[in-house]
């Protein structure tokens, strides 16, 4: 169970930071993209991904050190 | 300039150089913000948006990155509240109306006044409401922390004032079950704009729609609460979705502020279940108080730059650093206060463990 929290935390973490770093590399592509109504939706999207990938990797890592909130 | 790109947005866009500093500042800030967020149950804007203003980001570039910022937040939180029964979802759609609708005109009247009167005219209103909101919700705090030490609280209060909401019969009339109330669905509405356009305005729309459904409309702190979550996911993705329209969402800011917000939320609610809620409020109160007098000191600086009033650029500079020096202190000495009770705490459970033990 440790190490699959474990594999699992790490994966996570590789996801998000591919996903920092590609959105600091083309940031000047990505806010070009997002300006006009049919694609500032795609703003939301990346928001979600990264809220998700990040939060679940933070929780994992804290399960992991036994000190996750339970509320 | 980027091209195909709208010319207002052109003008912010590049408002901030990314470089080791700001980030650091900025996950630095994510972390008060997410601590102060986890452990008082607030979207933590009062501090995120006055912040980003303090490092030269645009007032409204702040309070749209901000929007966006607590929209992927309050999805995290949301999720957990309805696993826990935390949710009203009927009085959550029912007030959506009236919630989409003030964040509408919240955004419509924060773009206009750029546009009108730019960056100086913009930062100067949302100051305003800031200083207007923070003022009086920090003296309320204090009042009800002096009330709790006194031993003078009347619960009874609350459901008073609901019941007279409660007594307004313009139909349609709804019942909320899990919220255990009945009510005009115009009061809902109101209640429901407000908050919107609050979150518009400056991103701070739970420190209305909470009380107000407490007070107003009788319903329990934690559904309050689990049901304003659940508003702001669409509050946030509405707002973050109308102020991306026009490029006033810097989708760096938000992931940077991410970095440090998520782990200090954890942080935060790992210390409610430490620290007692007089404390809690008393935090609330300090930080709160200190960020309305970050934006009403940056006021002059904004009256100047109007040309409505004359400031040496000394004095400008004074003004500017006595502000970042205030929200900055006001809220490292909150985390500070929460991190030191967790430590008393806990000595206390040794302690009195220890006299326990034969």
């Amino acid at each position: 169970m440790e190490a699959k929290n474990v594999a699992i935390s790490i994966l996570l973490g590789v996801a998000t930071f591919t996903v920092y770093v590609a959105v600091f590399s083309y940031i000047n592509l990505i806010n070009k993209i997002l300006l006009g109504k049919p694609t500032a939706i795609g703003l939301v999207g990346i928001v979600v991904i990264v809220a998700f990938l990040y939060g679940v990797t933070v929780s994992h890592v804290l399960r992991l050190i036994n000190i996750e909130p339970k509320h | 300039m980027l091209e195909g790109v709208p010319a207002i947005a052109n003008e912010v866009i590049k408002f901030i150089d990314i470089n080791t500093s700001s980030v650091l500042v900025l996950i630095i800030l994510g972390f008060i913000g997410g601590t102060l967020s986890g452990f008082l149950g607030s979207g933590g804007a009062f501090i995120l948006t006055p912040g980003m203003m303090s490092l030269g980001v645009p007032g409204i570039l702040a309070v749209g990155s901000n929007l966006t910022h607590k929209f992927g937040k309050a999805l995290v939180g949301a999720r957990k509240h309805g696993e826990l029964g935390n949710i009203d979802a009927k009085l959550g759609l029912s007030m959506i109306i009236g919630l989409l609708s003030g964040v509408q005109a919240a955004v419509y009247i924060n773009e206009m006044i750029f546009k009108s009167l730019g960056k100086a005219g913009s930062d100067l209103y949302i100051s305003i409401i800031f200083v207007s909101v923070l003022s009086v919700l920090a003296l309320f705090i204090l009042k009800d922390v002096r009330k709790t030490k006194l031993g003078n609280v009347k619960e009874t209060a609350r459901t008073k004032i609901a019941e007279r909401f409660q007594k307004i019969r313009i139909p349609p009339i709804i019942n909320f079950k899990v919220a255990n109330t009945t009510v005009s669905l115009w009061v809902v509405l109101f209640i429901g704009l407000a908050t919107g356009y609050l979150a518009g305005t400056i991103g701070v729309g739970g420190f209305i729609g909470v009380p107000a459904m407490i007070y107003m409309l009788g319903v329990p702190t934690t559904i309050a609460a689990g049901t304003e979550l659940f508003l702001a996911v669409f509050s946030g993705a509405f707002g973050a979705f109308s102020y991306a329209l026009n490029g006033f969402v810097d989708i760096r800011l938000v992931l940077l502020l991410y970095l440090g917000s998520i782990v200090g939320v954890q942080v935060g609610a790992i210390a409610t279940k430490i620290v007692n809620g007089t404390q809690i409020r008393l935090v609330l109160a300090i930080v709160i108080g200190l960020s309305a007098l970050n934006r009403a000191i940056a006021i002059p600086t904004y009256l100047s730059d109007l040309n409505y009033l004359t400031i040496n650029s000394n004095l400008a500079y004074l003004l500017s650093v006595a502000s970042s020096f205030l929200l900055f202190t006001g809220a490292i000495s909150g985390v500070i206060i929460i991190f030191i009770s967790m430590k008393q705490s806990q000595m206390m459970k040794y302690t009195t463990i220890g006299r326990t033990l034969p």
